[in-house]
């Protein structure tokens, strides 16, 4: 009987533990649209720390790189990868500009689909604006701590070519996004995780230039 | 008589050549670890690109690759099965006959796949090392020291762009190579992998 009072009581433990991190269809995906877009206004800048895990089927662990994320409002992005290589890429509107470890290259964004489809992609998800049921089929949910939503590519040339869903996680306290997962056709996918957020500071135009 | 002894010398030497050679095989880099990683810089005329490489020996004979951008999208994955190369995923803009043959024999030849199955023969030795003289879907020649790779030269007619690999180490220990750079006779390309760290 003790047994049975003790697996009943463990089950409970766990199964409390577990429904904190379940996702549930959100209740009201109006409120967090329009409160998301209330949000997202205010912000003029984003500076934060960024880790990245590559989970492939060919790898016994994934692949860990991190670094910074600076955002500039209307369309200014800079990645700096600062382990375990050194590799910036920044979308500076119509251009692009990879520093790989000192080789620089530059071009526009148009010249090529797959930058211009991850230049969107990119600068929507820091601005908010990544919820375009004309591009993806939107899926809403959340739990106690965030918001989730599922993205379905709907062009299949587009953005669907290299991606077949995109997930991204809302933190419920201001709406910022805290984590993306980018899953490729095959199941390979990529979890990038953002620290420290700060949010409308300072930044200069210089950090969007090659330099 | 005399005949009958140059007989005997002569399948003597043989044999213990045929002895030596198969004690002496070299084996693929792959065979040691799990799998191994590099850090890959491409260019072509001024072209230039990098990545992150990862190569595999998922059993005895068969291979496992891929290539990913550092912002982490998958480019190109292949498997090399009993000597048979199948593309897994190749983006569409690498996706062209031309492309995906350079490719497939580049990838076949950095991760060494003919000394499994092909035919694996000393040519010549020297205080460098020992060249073999290696026999598959591709021939080569492949200069070895201490199970270290020196370098490694396609060979054969008729053969364009030859392909040429040269290794470096930094580990004593390991047979894995710190770097490789690949070259194709008479094209501006280079192909450079550096262990990833």
């Amino acid at each position: 009987m003790r047994t049975i009072i003790f697996i009943l009581f463990t089950s409970c433990i766990l199964a409390t533990g577990f429904a904190q991190q379940d996702y549930t269809e959100m209740n009201n995906v109006k409120l967090f649209k329009s409160e998301l877009e209330k949000q997202t206004a205010s912000i003029k800048s984003i500076e934060a720390d960024f880790l990245q895990n590559k989970h492939m089927k060919i790898l016994t662990r994934p692949l860990q790189s991190k670094g910074v994320i600076r955002y500039k409002a209307p369309n200014k992005v800079r990645w700096t990868y600062r382990e375990p290589y050194k590799y910036d890429i920044i979308l500076n509107g119509n251009e692009i500009i990879i520093n790989d470890d000192g080789n620089v290259n530059a071009f526009s964004v148009n010249s090529s689909k797959m930058f211009s489809e991850m230049n969107d992609l990119i600068v929507n998800s820091v601005q908010g604006n990544v919820l375009d049921e004309s591009r993806f089929k939107l899926s809403y949910f959340e739990n106690s701590e965030n918001y989730k939503v599922n993205l379905i590519p709907i062009d299949k040339e587009k953005i669907g070519a290299f991606f077949s869903e995109i997930v991204i996680y809302f933190n419920k306290t201001d709406y910022s996004v805290k984590k993306v997962e980018m899953y490729e056709p095959g199941g390979d996918h990529t979890e990038i995780v953002f620290q420290n957020k700060e949010f409308n500071s300072s930044i200069s135009s210089d950090v969007f230039s090659a330099k | 008589m005399f005949s009958q002894l140059s007989r005997v010398f002569i399948f003597f030497i043989i044999s213990f050549c045929n002895v030596y050679s198969q004690d002496q095989k070299p084996i693929s880099y792959l065979d040691q670890k799990d799998e191994v990683i590099y850090d890959m810089k491409l260019s072509y005329k001024e072209y230039y690109g990098s990545g992150i490489l990862i190569l595999k020996k998922s059993d005895s004979l068969n291979y496992h690759g891929a290539f990913i951008s550092k912002l982490g999208l998958g480019i190109l994955e292949f498997e090399i099965v009993e000597g048979e190369f199948t593309w897994i995923k190749i983006l569409k803009y690498l996706d062209k006959k031309l492309i995906k043959k350079v490719l497939e024999k580049d990838f076949s030849l950095l991760m060494l796949t003919d000394l499994d199955r092909g035919k694996v023969k000393i040519k010549n030795s020297d205080e460098e090392g020992v060249k073999y003289k290696v026999k598959g879907k591709y021939s080569y020649k492949l200069k070895v020291n201490n199970n270290k790779y020196l370098y490694l030269r396609e060979s054969g007619f008729c053969v364009l762009a030859r392909t040429k690999i040269s290794y470096s180490y930094n580990d004593d220990e390991s047979i894995v190579p710190t770097s490789i750079e690949l070259r194709h006779n008479m094209v501006d390309s280079l192909m450079k992998l550096d262990i990833y760290k």
